[in-house]
């Protein structure tokens, strides 16, 4: 079995057109792409499409890439200023919030009305934070980083990503708990 | 060792808090679509296509590239030719190899008429004869 490419080697094979080594670097950050584009927009529309566009910047500007082996913290950068960017378009747009129930298919009406109801306390839970208390707690706790792996595409320190991490914490189960349905429903979706 | 070093990951590690990971689950959007990733790359990747396809048609067009594809093509025949002449100015040369040289009639009058050309008539020795006969004669 041979051994899986290192960024650097996919970043390589990929400035040449290599489609299989892109999709593989797609693949390893799409998540924590949208999970950072998410922590700036505070909108799955919006996060997406900057996590999209951000890849495709990317590819287009591979060779100021200077680190291969650091893709990861190089494309989170293009991430957030993509996101930056497209809040300040958004918001010379003004354009209209689209249905809470348009959002997520699939499920059932009454389980449908209680993810949106969750997903709205949970996103002003996470509206209370700063940027990058929220971009921590989401690549943390929801996509499983390590801090280090956090602090390293980040370029912090280990120890101000876990304090961060800490604050996040604290912040979030006040804002959830403080909340009258809060509770109620965090322990139906549990 | 490799206990020391899943410790060692521990005590870097605040761990996951389980309960708000259960709960930030929501906002993620494969959730309620266990194919949203899968369509996200694809996304992606269409998008990519065009710029995967450019990278590849300038990899082949890179001046390296042509002078390599040319090298293929050169080498060879310069190695060949080399070895050619080499081959050639290392034979024995005949030296009983007669050069055939062509006068023109200009050239024949303006330059000096090599002594083998003359006709024996005028050669010294027939001259010397024939001073001696008209000696004799006036």
């Amino acid at each position: 079995m041979s051994e899986a490419p290192s960024e650097g080697e996919l970043v390589r094979l990929a400035l040449k057109g290599d489609e299989r080594a892109f999709g593989s670097l797609v693949e390893r950050y799409q998540r924590a792409a949208y999970a950072v584009a998410y922590s700036v927009t505070g909108r799955h529309e919006d996060a997406e499409d900057a996590a999209q566009e951000s890849f495709l910047v990317a590819l287009k500007r591979l060779e100021e890439c200077r680190n291969p082996d650091r893709f990861g913290g190089w494309l989170m950068t293009i991430v957030r200023n993509r996101s930056k960017n497209l809040i300040r378009r958004e918001s010379l747009r003004a354009t209209e919030e689209i249905p809470v129930s348009t959002r997520s298919r699939g499920l059932m009406p009454d389980r449908v009305t209680e993810n949106a109801q969750l997903r709205e306390m949970l996103e002003g839970a996470l509206r209370q934070l700063p940027e990058v208390q929220r971009e921590i707690v989401l690549l943390h706790d929801l996509e499983g980083w390590k801090h280090r792996e956090i602090a390293e595409m980040m370029q912090l320190p280990s120890g101000t990503v876990r304090s961060h991490l800490h604050f996040a914490r604290k912040t979030l189960r006040a804002a959830l708990g403080s909340l009258p349905l809060g509770s109620q429903i965090l322990r139906k979706v549990q | 060792m490799d206990w020391i070093k899943r410790d060692e990951a521990r005590a870097d590690d605040l761990g996951r808090d389980g309960e708000l990971a259960v709960q930030l689950r929501v906002l993620d959007p494969s959730q309620g679509d266990p194919s949203y990733w899968v369509r996200f790359r694809n996304w992606v990747m269409t998008d990519a296509s065009s710029e995967l396809a450019r990278r590849r048609l300038a990899v082949e067009l890179t001046v390296e590239g042509l002078l390599e594809s040319w090298s293929r093509a050169v080498i060879p025949v310069a190695l060949a030719a080399a070895v050619a002449t080499i081959a050639l100015m290392q034979s024995p040369q005949a030296d009983d190899t007669k050069v055939s040289v062509a006068i023109g009639v200009e050239e024949l009058l303006v330059r000096e008429i090599p002594v083998e050309t003359q006709p024996v008539f005028l050669s010294s020795d027939v001259t010397a004869g024939i001073v001696a006969f008209a000696s004799d004669i006036y």
